[in-house]
């Protein structure tokens, strides 16, 4: 369904590819996080991807269409969400909303079905500058789905929004995914937004994958393990007990808190014996901060060795 | 409909950025109103100092002058010479006479023009008395002097209204017509540029060239708005009178449509604003300043402009004429050539680029 194959690009100001020879693919319904630090040629690939930016060498496939050879195909299966887009400040969103729809051919009479789709039902007469960036979001990713494509590029989506806002925003997403069946392919620095919806990863970083798989796979891959936070009430024998097997914690007033891996949670309470000290056990899943940080250092590690 | 909602929203940018339209009349009316309350008036004042107790003779010296349109000759009556003197050297006279038997001494500023034109006026009003005492007097002599004369004139005075265009009319027709459309047509596509919508054109399934024709069509229509803005104005205040042909209005759209594809073009091909106003003021300025000193230098460098000759037609049909077909022809060619750039440009380069978006 995407496949990305030996993709070059070069700027003629750049000294360095933005991307260099880059090579993934993703033939099923998954939504897939693109990570990659500031320049690591993100935006460059969801670009080429949309037909938007020629590519040097390489070619890039959507639903069996060519990015080089059937340009007009892949801008009609594919859609685009962007935070670099502004709209037109002076009309209002459902003018808006209503002029996309009429370049795309769709029948104004759909717009009601977008709006309530969209949540902008409450806003539809204001003017675009007069529009709030979480407004603003709900109203770009309309405009992008609207066109009903196959894949939906989404470039920082998540960028500026308070956490009403992105959890307004993730909901929409997953409607997307599960109901429109739409592949979504997210790039965001919000990674704890983006693991919500994502289940493959490809991690890009100076113009070439250092990685890419779907998450639970990688996690795997790179040790990652389930942690478990232990609160439990401060006294010298809790501290005895911590600093003999060298257990990691924070203080916080009265409470202690431990970190340890969920494999020795029986071990630890059997050993703790009474649990009336215990205030809170707390899982943590492996996050996709953690794995993006340690595939990074890896990467680090491998170049200079 | 595609066709439909790319015009629909033309217009409504167009119509909700007034203040837009409101500068683009205003701008030619205020210069207009400017200019003819700081030019001189078509009636010159001239004031002489006289010593009273010669109020006779001052009253044959009007007399004298009479018939000369354009001319008002303010006497003021003087105590003494000094007095006088000294008003002529602030200014306060354009010169003093001072009468002595039948002998006028005139004492003028010489340094400005009213000064000259006080002594011309008063001799032609001394030569006129003398000659009507001559024919009064010496009927014979007349006759004479008529015969031995090796030249004579008659002065017939014709009063026509000019059809040509005043240069501050037209300044103001070239300023809505070129300027503001020019402005308009380049700003419509970098709006476009700014604010990345014209990657999702580029997108979308719509027919690229009728990009363009909906934005010349909404250019076309504000035109006529400030344009027949701007005509009301004249003909109401009487500065110039016209007459709507078919044929006018044929070569105001031939010229609309030049004017918008090379500001299409213009923002089409750059990015930076600063090379845009350039190019802008290169395109406009040599124009105007053309068509307002009315220079045969700069015209002909500038000859192959087509804004030049796009104004020249536009000048033409307000002022009744069709216009040079050659001129025509051109207007047309570059209506072609701009179109096939444009679109050229649309389909062709990448968006990115287009829009000037960094990764």
């Amino acid at each position: 369904m995407y496949e990305v194959n030996n993709v070059s690009k070069i700027y003629p100001q750049m000294s360095i590819p933005a991307l260099n020879n880059i090579s993934f693919s993703s033939n099923n319904n998954n939504a897939i996080g693109i990570l990659g630090s500031n320049g690591a040629g993100k935006t460059t690939l969801f670009m080429a991807s949309n037909a938007l930016l020629s590519i040097n060498s390489g070619d890039i496939l959507i639903n069996n269409y060519s990015v080089k050879k059937e340009p007009n195909k892949i801008k009609q299966c594919t859609g685009l969400f962007t935070d670099k887009l502004v709209l037109y400040p002076v009309l209002t969103v459902k003018e808006v909303i209503k002029y996309f729809l009429g370049i795309y051919g769709i029948s104004s009479k759909k717009y009601n079905y977008w709006r309530d789709w969209g949540g902008v039902k409450e806003f539809e007469n204001r003017q675009i500058k007069h529009l709030s960036t979480g407004m603003l979001k709900k109203v770009m990713l309309l405009i992008s789905v609207i066109s009903k494509p196959k894949v939906l590029f989404l470039d920082e989506p998540f960028s500026g929004l308070d956490p009403v806002a992105k959890s307004d925003f993730l909901l929409l997403l997953k409607s997307l995914k599960e109901e429109e069946k739409i592949k979504l392919i997210i790039s965001s620095h919000d990674l704890t937004e983006t693991q919500v919806i994502v289940n493959e990863v490809v991690i890009i970083e100076k113009g070439t994958v250092i990685e890419s798989g779907e998450v639970n796979n990688l996690i795997k891959k790179y040790n990652g393990k389930k942690m478990i936070s232990l609160y439990i009430n401060r006294t010298p024998e809790i501290m005895d007990y911590i600093h003999k097997n060298n257990f990691e914690y924070k203080d916080s007033n009265d409470l202690i808190i431990m970190t340890f891996e969920a494999d020795h949670l029986n071990h630890v309470l059997s050993e703790l014996g009474d649990t009336d000290k215990f205030v809170d056990i707390v899982t943590k899943e492996v996050s996709l901060d953690i794995l993006y940080n340690e595939v990074r250092k890896n990467a680090i590690h491998n170049i200079t060795e | 409909m595609q066709f439909i909602t790319l015009l629909n929203k033309e217009i409504k940018l167009l119509l909700k950025n007034w203040q837009l339209l409101l500068v683009s009349v205003l701008v030619p009316v205020l210069t207009l109103i400017a200019s003819y309350i700081t030019s001189e008036t078509s009636v010159v004042e001239l004031k002489i100092g006289y010593i009273q107790n010669f109020d006779s003779t001052v009253a044959l010296l009007n007399n004298g002058i009479q018939d000369m349109d354009g001319i008002k000759l303010d006497f003021l009556k003087f105590d003494n010479i000094n007095e006088m003197e000294q008003e002529l050297s602030s200014s306060n006279l354009d010169a003093y006479i001072v009468i002595d038997n039948e002998t006028i001494e005139m004492y003028y500023n010489a340094s400005n023009t009213k000064g000259q034109s006080s002594a011309s006026v008063i001799n032609q009003a001394v030569t006129i008395i003398n000659a009507q005492n001559l024919v009064e007097n010496y009927p014979d002599l007349v006759d004479k002097v008529n015969q031995t004369q090796c030249l004579s004139i008659e002065l017939n005075k014709v009063d026509l209204k000019s059809k040509s265009l005043d240069p501050l009319v037209s300044f103001g027709f070239i300023w809505i017509f070129l300027y503001s459309t020019l402005n308009n047509s380049i700003n419509q596509i970098q709006q476009e540029k700014g604010t990345k919508t014209l990657m999702y054109i580029i997108k979308s399934p719509i027919n690229k060239i009728n990009v363009f024709l909906t934005k010349q069509l909404a250019v076309i229509f504000q035109f006529l708005l400030m344009n027949a803005a701007y005509l009301i104005f004249v003909k109401t205040v009487g500065l110039f009178d016209f007459k709507i042909t078919l044929s006018s209005v044929l070569v105001w759209l031939i010229v609309i449509l030049t004017v918008s594809s090379i500001g299409h073009l213009v923002g089409m091909i750059f990015n930076n604003s600063g090379i845009m106003l350039i190019v802008e003021l290169v395109l406009v300025f040599p124009v105007l300043m053309a068509d307002s000193l009315s220079t045969n230098l700069l015209s002909k460098f500038i000859s192959f402009f087509p804004t030049y000759k796009a104004t020249n037609l536009m000048i033409e049909s307000l002022q009744g004429e069709i216009g040079n077909i050659n001129d025509i022809i051109f207007c047309l060619v570059t209506i072609f050539v701009c179109y096939i750039i444009n679109y050229s440009i649309l389909i062709k380069k990448d968006a990115v680029k287009l829009c000037d978006i960094t990764s």
